[in-house]
């Protein structure tokens, strides 16, 4: 009897346990999954939906790996980039997935607008080479703001510019027929290189019409010899340059080990301590000759 | 009249003589039982201390997490017990209490005791005793073990002198009186350690003078051990011990248990040496309304002490007053037994008379020790299973704390190391001062001896 019922009682918590998993789904209907991508499928659109992913999604997914399949550890969150998740998903499906979340995943339909959503699914779809965005009068008359870069990139440079405290990072390359060309227009990375993580001072920012981009090093910390660390790319990681440049004076660190500090070792003590130790120590002792001096008095009186 | 005040003034001194002497020079049955057994206890300590020190400390319950355990609760209750020489002849003596003169003797042989075995517990507590002399080598004076250090050891010198110097004239008796009573080899100590006390005017005022500066001196002198030692807890972050109070909250705590040892010794060596005239029902009731009063401030620091972290609840702080307040709580039966039998009930039987007699008072005394004891390994030990960060991936021995047969023997060897010592000095010299008994029944103690 005691067995059977603890039998009983745990294949019915399993079963509960299991349903509980079950019921955990996306629950969309046919109407969400018909749904159009919101807006317009432009450059300037999946930028403005890179930026949204980067600060409310990216915590969880990671980058936007283009694979064949989800096929990773960790994170724990899919990788946005597999293509048979892309394939298997509509628009709308995306779009209701991110409003709506499940388990894990909080939704997003009260602290992002709709188009903030749409905009994302825009740029989770730039990653899809066999998407085909919905034709609207839209993305008829929108073309790219700057004409697509027709040449080949060969490399990608990052230099210092003192007097405008900058960083240039310019895009050596060729046109079409091997003459040196201004890239415009192509998406750029740029980190500085911290000992957890590397920092970024931009990214997916497109170069000007001289192949370069510019940004302010502002008040950016040194090592102690005035070198930096600096990577660019391009986004899509094709071409990465590394390197170390001297961007100004040495910092002048105060290491707190060598003042005479409370935490400091022995030999550095503050003062204050050591002499309210010495005084309180020595004092007492002083107190305590004193003392026996006095013994040696009583011992002197032995005799009237 | 001075003839008869003579007369009279000799009668008198030879009944002290007789009721205070007497007991040095008898070894009852009893008595060589008593030394007897704690010498066993001893031996099997020492016993098991070379086994700790062979093996290592693994041989103690402790282990990462928790890597103080009895021998350091030990270390802070001697500390602890040990103010009593202060709270006793100095705050108590000075403010001009009478009442004490027979109980002071008393206290400060305690204090002597207890501040001489505190180091001793934590040297059992180290792994490895051979470095010890690493601590004046390489000791930072930021570290409050090394003020820890010197604090104690400037303690026990004060506490020799203040046993000492008041032993002087009754030294000087002894040796006039009770040459054919003694071996002679005692004599001969007694005869040089009375630094040829006669009892001038001259030697008293030296005396006097000399008494109250170091009476003075060991207020600020103990105040600063107790303090320090409870910065070695206060000092860090850790919950439980991140306290502003914890200064405080020993010093008081450590009055608390030096009136329960006091009215322990109080009793048994009354009754041991007959002194039911001199240590009466009257002390054990002023005692027993000291205890009371030193008890509600401790109380009070008590409530400070848990029910601020308590109000706020911090989650760390959360952990540990669950573990001492909850009965479902690790520490939480230990915590009431010892907050009810060590506190609660000792000041509410104290303020009413019936359980201010001797015998009463000598078990509600005997409580308040043993559950100060208890009370030091709550603060201790429970804190140290409250790290910050999560204990994993470590053996299940390392979550919890139980010390083995071993720890708890050589810390019993502690205590009967502390017990001997003032069994030996209850012994080797006269329990209550003579002379200030004497001056109290208005003998003219300027004359000779």
């Amino acid at each position: 009897m005691n067995k059977l019922s603890k039998i009983l009682s745990f294949v019915s918590i399993s079963l509960l346990i299991l349903t509980n998993v079950q019921a955990q789904d996306w629950n969309i209907t046919a109407e969400q999954k018909d749904m159009k991508l919101g807006v317009a499928y432009t450059e300037d659109i999946q930028d403005a939906g890179n930026t949204i992913f980067k600060k409310s999604c990216k915590m969880c997914h990671g980058d936007v790996n283009i694979a064949t399949t989800n096929d990773r550890e960790l994170p724990l969150a899919p990788n946005l980039g597999a293509t048979d998740w892309q394939g298997a998903n509509t628009d709308g499906e995306i779009f209701t997935k991110i409003s709506n979340g499940k388990g894990g995943m909080p939704p997003f339909s009260g602290s992002l607008s709709d188009d903030d959503r749409w905009k994302i699914v825009a740029f989770i779809r730039s990653s899809y080479s066999d998407y085909t965005p919905p034709v609207t009068d839209a993305t008829a008359d929108t073309k790219p703001k700057t004409p697509k870069f027709e040449g080949e990139i060969k490399d990608i440079e990052a230099t210092y510019d003192d007097e405008l405290n900058s960083f240039i990072v310019r895009i050596i390359a060729v046109d079409a027929d091997g003459h040196p060309a201004k890239a415009q227009g192509i998406k750029l990375d740029f980190f500085v290189k911290r000992y957890f993580g590397d920092m970024a001072l931009f990214e997916g920012e497109r170069s000007n019409e001289d192949g370069e981009v510019i940004i302010e090093a502002g008040k950016l910390k040194a090592d102690k010899d005035g070198n930096i660390s600096i990577i660019a790319r391009t986004s899509d990681k094709a071409i990465t340059s590394e390197k170390t440049i001297t961007i100004g004076y040495a910092k002048v660190w105060d290491n707190p080990i060598l003042g005479r500090n409370i935490w400091g070792t022995s030999g550095r003590t503050p003062l204050w301590m050591l002499i309210s130790y010495l005084v309180f120590t020595f004092g007492t002792l002083l107190v305590l000759g004193w003392a026996a001096f006095q013994l040696l008095r009583i011992h002197n009186l032995r005799e009237r | 009249m001075s003839e008869n005040k003579k007369q009279s003034d000799e009668a008198i001194m030879l009944k002290i003589r007789e009721d205070l002497l007497t007991p040095m020079t008898k070894f009852p049955l009893s008595y060589k039982i008593w030394i007897g057994s704690l010498l066993t206890i001893i031996a099997v300590a020492i016993w098991g201390y070379t086994i700790q020190l062979q093996n290592g400390l693994g041989e103690t319950g402790m282990r990462d997490y928790v890597s103080w355990g009895v021998y350091i609760a030990s270390f802070v209750f001697f500390v602890a017990t040990a103010l009593v020489g202060m709270l006793i002849s100095a705050v108590v003596g000075l403010v001009g209490q009478k009442w004490i003169t027979p109980i002071s003797r008393i206290a400060e042989m305690i204090a002597l005791a207890f501040a001489m075995v505190a180091g001793i517990a934590i040297v059992a507590d180290m792994g490895r005793p051979d470095r010890i002399l690493n601590l004046l080598f390489h000791g930072r004076f930021q570290s409050p073990i090394i003020w820890d250090v010197t604090v104690v050891n400037l303690y026990i010198f004060i506490s020799i002198l203040l046993l000492f110097l008041p032993l002087l004239p009754d030294l000087g008796i002894i040796r006039n009186h009770m040459k054919k009573d003694l071996p002679k080899w005692q004599w001969n100590m007694y005869n040089i350690l009375s630094l040829g006390w006669v009892g001038t005017p001259g030697q008293y005022k030296i005396l006097h003078s000399t008494l109250r500066v170091l009476l003075i001196l060991i207020v600020p002198v103990a105040m600063a051990l107790h303090t320090v030692t409870s910065w070695l807890s206060a000092l860090t972050l850790r919950a439980g011990w991140d306290s502003t109070i914890f200064g405080p909250y020993y010093v008081t705590g450590a009055f608390v248990a030096g009136a329960g040892a006091v009215l322990v010794a109080m009793y048994f060596i009354r009754k041991a040496y007959r002194l039911e005239d001199y240590i009466t029902d009257f002390h054990f009731d002023k005692m027993g309304k000291l205890m009371v009063l030193v008890g509600l401030v401790y109380l009070y620091f008590n409530i400070n002490e848990f029910l601020v972290p308590g109000y706020k609840m911090k989650a760390a702080d959360a952990d540990h007053i669950f573990t001492l307040f909850s009965l479902n709580g690790e520490y939480g039966v230990m915590f009431w037994l010892t907050q009810t039998f060590g506190l609660l009930l000792p000041i509410t039987l104290g303020l009413f008379k019936p359980f201010r007699k001797p015998f009463p008072m000598m078990l509600i005394g005997l409580a308040i020790v043993i559950g100060a004891w208890f009370k030091r390994v709550i603060i201790i030990v429970p804190t140290m299973i409250h790290a910050y960060l999560p204990i994993q991936n470590v053996p299940e021995s390392f979550h919890h704390y139980t010390p083995t047969g071993l720890e708890i023997t050589v810390t019993l060897g502690i205590v009967a190391m502390a017990v001997l010592i003032i069994s030996i000095l209850v012994k080797l010299f006269p329990v209550i001062s003579l002379w200030e008994i004497a001056e109290e029944k208005g003998v003219d103690i300027h004359k000779d001896l």
